[in-house]
């Protein structure tokens, strides 16, 4: 075997070149090229599980926000209801008071009329009677019967002088 | 009392004597004068009204009955 150090330190020395080379301008960015995709895969998955995470705080902060508009509107209806009831109650309570004012307005109205009717009839009724009285008398009274009248009368004098 | 007032008395009959005599008497001692006119009127229907000047004492029925009507 014929073996040439020369050669042999030259085909090293060849290949340290090339190696070298290939190092140099392929296996460095070839990497970095491997490195910077692999980032790049990173980023957009925390890009991702960001918005992810971002959408579930809005799908949150939306059903908190719908939750607490219901119940506020609900509080709301509530209230109207109340006021509702209350204004009715205080409707009816108007219309019971005029009811009762025009009943007792009627009623005294009423009572006068009766009190008048009846000073009326009292009268009337004195007046017929004094009627007939007057007609009586003027018939019954016999002489004797005025002489004692007329001795009444002059009793009744003495006691008015 | 005054003298000097007119006195007038009504009845539906005549005054008898003493009927008279006893109305004198008093109208001497309350009012001072014994002198009276006398007035028959049927109108009373009974009893004496006697004016005394301006005042006038109804003892009449139909005094009575007035009061009666009056009520």
């Amino acid at each position: 075997m014929d073996i040439k150090l020369d050669q042999i330190l030259f085909q090293i020395v060849n290949f340290g070149v090339v190696f070298g080379a290939l190092t140099y301008f392929l296996y460095k960015p070839v990497v970095k090229m491997l490195d910077e995709r692999a980032k790049k895969v990173v980023d957009a998955e925390k890009a991702s599980n960001e918005a992810l995470r971002e959408r579930e705080e809005a799908e949150t902060l939306k059903s908190k926000t719908k939750s607490q508009a219901e119940k506020e509107a609900g509080k709301y209806l509530e209230k109207a209801k109340e006021q509702a009831a209350t204004y009715k109650k205080e409707l009816m309570q108007e219309a019971k008071d005029e009811v009762k004012a025009e009943r007792d307005k009627a009623m005294k109205a009423w009572e006068t009329e009766k009190a008048s009717m009846a000073r009326e009839m009292q009268k009337e009724f004195t007046l017929g009677v004094y009627t007939v009285a007057e007609k009586l008398l003027g018939k019954a009274v016999d002489k004797k019967a005025h002489a004692d009248l007329i001795d009444k009368s002059l009793k009744e004098l003495a006691k008015a002088l | 009392m005054s003298s000097s007032k007119s006195v007038v008395v009504e009845s539906v009959i005549p005054l008898s004597a003493e009927q008279k005599r006893v109305l004198s008497s008093l109208l001497k001692a309350r009012v001072g004068s014994e002198k009276f006119t006398e007035k028959v009127n049927p109108t009373l229907l009974g009893g004496l009204r006697v004016s005394i000047g301006t005042t006038q004492y109804d003892m009449s029925l139909t005094g009575k009955l007035s009061q009666l009507r009056n009520i």
